[in-house]
């Protein structure tokens, strides 16, 4: 067995390029943990001979090396020497832009690649996410990507870009019929419903967010409860392998596996909105004031098959029966607020949604924490709520306990 | 009823009054440990596993299952400790002990106790030119994202290992 103790960085320099002869990947992995006198020796060929490969996933391999201010700059530095015509040059330049803030260039690039490349649909889809980071208006980013509607129609990834944008500011059906072209069933309905049934929540929340925005909040509230449902349910699923991966003795995989669903599933983004929706909807919806006749009339679909009605019917009457009795409201509302304060308690949309919840339901103390909290991160809070907080009586509950305490 | 309801918390109320009942029931105790880790009640789980060790000393589940247990709420040294006693009594069985090892290297890993890693993967483990031997040291490593030279040289001294083999 070798000394390893007696490793120095003089051994290593050979060690890495030995690697790096037999995978190159496994040299771009390296590099990120690597010391810096072998990264600035070794790093710029190592880039040059991934980005002559034209991979469409260079920038995401050195995203970990970009982390680092110094190691970024070793790379600019290397691509500028580069030809600079070349398309694979030209989309990495104009993420790396987009990774330290220069909107403006990195627009100014694309455009100028699109004038030549008119037909490429990468340099369109990174143009629209360029405009989207600067904030420009929304109907920008869309009519960017209306320009390739019929040309990526076989690639999924771009599609389900398209479908995003579609949905958030143009026509559902058109997304959908965009969609149903990948799922292998005979007709229009059996795809509607198979795509409501997949657990595709990019999908599910955006048409939340659209059925929101349109006025449609039982049927908004349908789709967040559906995310809330499918969240719970990948939760639920672990009870099957608690004894399954002891008795298979897969102890580290099922440690990564039990801290994947604590951290990342339960602080996911996409949880979070369906969250956050779900108060919105509830907030502002009563039994009476949302009389709608049929939740399919509110949704933009040709036809909808019967397993996917049953299944939308199901989820209103969910809610229909919650909004029948306030009770039920509140503490419905109480056990979301209570997720998303463990779970965010840092996040000024968050707290302002549970303050909305807290000033509804008379919950003074926690009310007070939270416009604290607020002001503490520099939200300004108008007088209106301040006034209504302090004409609400003073009742303990259990929410409170959750606000963190301030020093 | 209530587990099937998914009432994990509920359910977990009536295995306790079951248990007031018949305390050493083996049945209720697995049931209740297991219920009481999905919902993340640690403590009461960790409790749980003990009487379950005391109930079945001979079973190596109730074992492995206390060490997991020990590890997903923090107590790594005791869960080190206790995995230890088990390799003792039953890390003469084939074929089970050296994943048992690796999982003893990761939580190793996971305090941050590189050196003894070291030491104990040279000592313990018979078969010592295996990939998964390699692989298990250098994925931690880079995972750990260690800087220190040492850690850096000895994972790509590692990989030029697996490489030549």
């Amino acid at each position: 067995m070798f000394d390893l103790y007696a490793a120095q960085n003089k051994e290593v320099a050979p060690v890495f390029d030995a690697i790096k002869e037999k995978s190159l990947l496994a040299g771009v992995e390296m590099l990120s943990i690597v010391d810096d006198e072998i990264f600035r020796s070794r790093a710029p060929s190592v880039f040059k001979s991934i980005l002559e490969r034209g991979s469409p996933a260079t920038f995401q391999l050195f995203k970990d090396v970009l982390r680092r201010e110094d190691r970024r700059e070793i790379i600019w530095e290397t691509l500028l020497q580069l030809n600079q015509e070349d398309l694979s040059v030209i989309i990495f330049k104009a993420k790396y832009l987009v990774l330290v803030e220069d909107y403006s260039n990195a627009l100014s690039l694309i455009e100028s690649a699109i004038a030549c490349n008119a037909a490429n649909t990468d340099l369109v889809l990174i143009k629209a996410h360029i405009q989207k980071r600067m904030g420009l208006s929304s109907a920008a980013a869309n009519d960017t990507m209306l320009k390739i509607k019929d040309s990526v129609a076989s690639d999924k990834f771009s599609v389900s870009k398209m479908a995003k944008y579609l949905i958030r500011y143009g026509s559902i059906s058109e997304a959908q019929e965009m969609m149903g072209k990948f799922i292998q069933k005979p007709n229009q309905q059996e795809r509607m419903a198979d795509l409501h049934e997949m657990q595709a929540v990019w999908y599910l929340i955006e048409m939340a967010d659209r059925q929101f925005k349109d006025g449609n909040k039982l049927s908004a509230a349908c789709f967040y409860r559906k995310i809330v449902l499918i969240f719970d349910e990948l939760n639920d699923d672990q009870l099957d392998f608690h004894g399954y991966a002891l008795r298979r003795m897969s102890f580290i995989e099922y440690m990564k596996f039990l801290r994947f669903l604590d951290g990342e599933l339960k602080t996911s983004e996409v949880l979070k909105r369906a969250h956050i929706g779900l108060c919105r909807c509830l907030l502002n919806m009563t039994s009476e004031s949302d009389q709608v006749d049929s939740l399919a009339k509110q949704l933009d679909l040709a036809n909808i098959s019967s397993q996917f009605s049953d299944d939308l019917s199901a989820l209103s009457e969910y809610i229909r029966s919650l909004l029948s009795s306030p009770k039920s409201v509140s503490e419905y509302l109480h056990r979301i607020c209570n997720t998303l304060i463990q779970t965010h308690s840092e996040d000024t949309v968050v707290i302002q949604t549970v303050l909305d919840v807290a000033l509804k339901f008379d919950m003074k103390l926690c009310a007070q924490k939270l416009v604290i909290k607020l002001l503490q991160k520099g939200v300004s809070v108008s007088d209106n709520v301040i006034e209504s907080i302090n004409k609400q009586r003073l009742e303990p509950n259990s929410l409170w306990q959750h606000v963190p305490l301030l020093n | 009823m209530h587990r099937q309801d998914k009432n994990y918390e509920e359910s977990i109320k009536c295995y306790k009054n079951a248990l007031k009942i018949d305390k050493d029931n083996f049945q209720i105790l697995r049931d209740m440990a297991l219920l009481q880790l999905q919902c993340r009640q640690l403590e009461g789980a960790i409790d749980t596993r003990r009487k379950i060790i005391f109930t079945r000393p001979s079973s190596p589940f109730n074992w492995i299952s206390l060490v997991v247990t020990h590890h997903l709420s923090g107590n790594l040294q005791q869960a080190i400790e206790i995995l230890d006693i088990y390799l003792e009594i039953f890390g003469k069985i084939k074929d089970t002990a050296e994943h048992h090892r690796f999982y003893r290297v990761s939580i190793l890993m996971e305090m941050g106790k590189y050196e003894e890693v070291i030491e104990y993967m040279q000592s313990s483990f018979k078969k010592q030119n295996t990939l998964r031997y390699y692989e298990a040291l250098g994925n931690q490593i880079i995972k750990l994202r260690t800087f220190s030279k040492t850690c850096c040289s000895w994972s790509l001294l590692f990989r030029q290992e697996v490489f030549s083999l």
